[in-house]
């Protein structure tokens, strides 16, 4: 499962990062995704360290949070999300 | 479950111009994908609003812990091979859309009427997906939550969240479609993990520590949500048909060749095993276990979407929720929008859209279309699947599985009426066993499937001889 989140994720940067990248961009979307994967990682470690009691649910809620908002900002800035009209 | 125009998911996931294109024409070489593209697709495309009804109505059925477990093995194996036998291999040879395929069979009017059906039942998928999504955003406005036997809106605030949830789905989705694709791309990954996490939390909850504990617990929550009655209306095959047919539409029905054509191979289609065990065994048991925690936790046995997420994950799953059911009904009700206007030329995509919104929106206040989903799924399976049945035994009883060929048999007129009448007939007679035997809907898929098929080359021999 874990191989088919990163291909899942590998696809969409792939697809949606423009290919004429400076250097300083490169830098950044490296900083980007890895936040994104800290927020994968946030996502999932929490529920596991429950699972095991180690762990209270209301840091599990709490860190699932951080890690929703660190997903989000990490893969929108990394993708360079933008509104494109379908039409 | 899966909802989302496969073309465009394709050209949503790949944001590649060239993947839009060749709908009128085959894929070329040089435009096939890799099978990464695939698998990470198919992972995150089952991965919907809907799994987070599918799975608690497992429970509120009665299916046995066992039945769900192995059924659910079964049926989704069976939906694997399903696309990796049936669907990929057509579509890697001719690698042409379901529509222009059909098209080359049936006529363009028929196409219209096919994807008329389709826009309809996205529809009421679509306020399904409503639904769902405002009973998320309704929790900070202590709305009441619909019970499972609501028919009709059960508070005014109920109306109005979902109303509202359903007007900003529909605009959204006339403004364009591809801000939409590349959110939900962006949001997968998460929420598959989400759909895990979930799990795990209600696995805890429910604190048990072997198999017989779970299954004690599981028997009591199933009494306790019939009231005592611990009555099973969905039986071993029930469960294995149903995940098999639930995406009928899309592996038998033939609509994901819009997909495959991109493949480089046929073998391909074990890319949707991604999808079937996360989506659809992962995430279905996943949220059948937050309602058997829920139920043991607040003895509710509502299968709320919002609040049992929230119980277990707070706000992520909140989001989540939200998320998975706008990213499924805005892509649905674009895509519904589009066959009204092939229906109604004259009226613009707009407004085709706002119409398909509007009706969206009427069903999702309605809660019965959300806690009747497995039924729902497996009519849309039933009433679609067929069409796929006309192009399998055309591809292999009439073209002989010659690409060429099909391109040189294509029918001429806009409305071929042996395709018709083996479609409407098998159907038609499966609505009666359905409303007038009780017959559940995945039961029937395949018999629909098989008499189309065979009505087909019958009807076409006939019209060939005259």
């Amino acid at each position: 499962m874990w191989g088919s989140l990163l291909a899942l994720q590998h696809e969409i940067e792939k697809s949606l990062n423009p290919s004429t990248e400076t250097k300083t961009n490169i830098n950044m979307n490296t900083v980007f995704k890895t936040l994104g994967r800290i927020g994968l990682l946030l996502t999932i470690l929490p529920s596991i360290l429950y699972f095991i009691d180690k762990m209270e649910l209301e840091d599990v809620k709490l860190y699932m949070t951080i890690g929703m908002v660190a997903w989000f900002v990490g893969s929108i800035l990394a993708s360079r999300l933008v509104p494109a009209d379908s039409e | 479950m899966t909802t989302a125009d496969p073309s465009k998911v394709v050209a949503a996931s790949s944001n590649d111009s060239a993947t839009s294109e060749y709908e009128r024409q085959p894929v070329p070489k040089k435009s096939h994908k890799g099978a990464g593209k695939f698998w990470g697709m198919y992972a995150g495309e089952h991965a919907a609003g809907t799994e987070f009804m599918i799975g608690p109505l497992f429970l509120l059925n009665g299916v046995t812990l066992q039945n769900v477990f192995i059924g659910l093995l079964l049926g989704n194996m069976l939906a694997v091979l399903s696309w990796r036998f049936v669907c990929a291999p057509i579509a890697t040879k001719a690698r042409l859309t379901l529509y222009f395929h059909l098209e080359k069979i049936a006529g363009g009017g028929l196409v219209k009427v096919y994807n008329l059906a389709n826009g309809v039942l996205f529809c009421f998928l679509a306020g399904a997906m409503v639904t769902v999504s405002a009973t998320a955003v309704g929790i900070p406005f202590n709305m009441e939550m619909p019970t499972i036997d609501a028919v009709y809106p059960n508070s005014v605030m109920f109306v109005l969240v979902a109303l509202g949830v359903g007007a900003l789905i529909a605009v959204v989705a006339t403004l364009g479609y591809d801000m939409v694709a590349k959110f939900a791309n962006i949001a997968a990954p998460w929420m598959v993990l989400v759909f895990v996490a979930c799990g795990l939390v209600a696995f805890k909850q429910v604190d048990v520590s072997s198999w017989d504990e779970l299954n004690v617990l599981w028997t009591s929550s199933i009494a306790f949500a019939q009231e005592g009655k611990a009555e099973s209306s969905m039986g071993f095959w029930s469960v294995v048909f149903f995940s098999w047919l639930c995406n009928a539409a899309m592996h038998m029905g033939m609509a994901d060749l819009s997909v495959f054509r991109f493949a480089k191979k046929s073998s391909y289609g074990w890319a949707t095993s991604a999808g079937m065990y996360v989506g659809h065994y992962v995430a279905w048991i996943a949220a059948a276990f937050m309602l058997a925690a829920q139920i043991k936790l607040t003895q509710d046995a509502s299968p709320v979407p919002g609040p049992m997420a929230d119980s277990v994950v707070g706000l992520a799953g909140i989001v989540c929720v939200i998320v998975a059911g706008w990213t499924t009904a805005n892509p649905t009700i674009y895509r519904a929008g589009l066959a009204f206007q092939a229906m109604v030329p004259s009226i613009s995509r707009r407004a085709g859209t706002l119409a398909a919104g509007a009706l969206a929106t009427v069903a999702g206040v309605f809660p019965a279309f959300a806690f009747m989903l497995l039924d729902f799924v497996g009519l849309y399976g039933m009433i679609l699947a067929p069409i796929g049945a006309i192009i399998f035994f055309n591809w292999y009883f009439r073209t002989r599985g010659d690409a060429v060929d099909l391109h040189g048999l294509a029918y001429k007129g806009s409305f071929n009426l042996a395709v018709l009448l083996a479609w409407v007939l098998p159907i038609g007679i499966a609505l009666y066993f359905i409303q007038v035997k009780g017959v559940s809907p995945w039961f029937l898929t395949m018999p629909c499937w098989l008499a189309c098929g065979g009505l087909y080359l019958l009807f076409s021999m006939k019209s060939r001889r005259a």
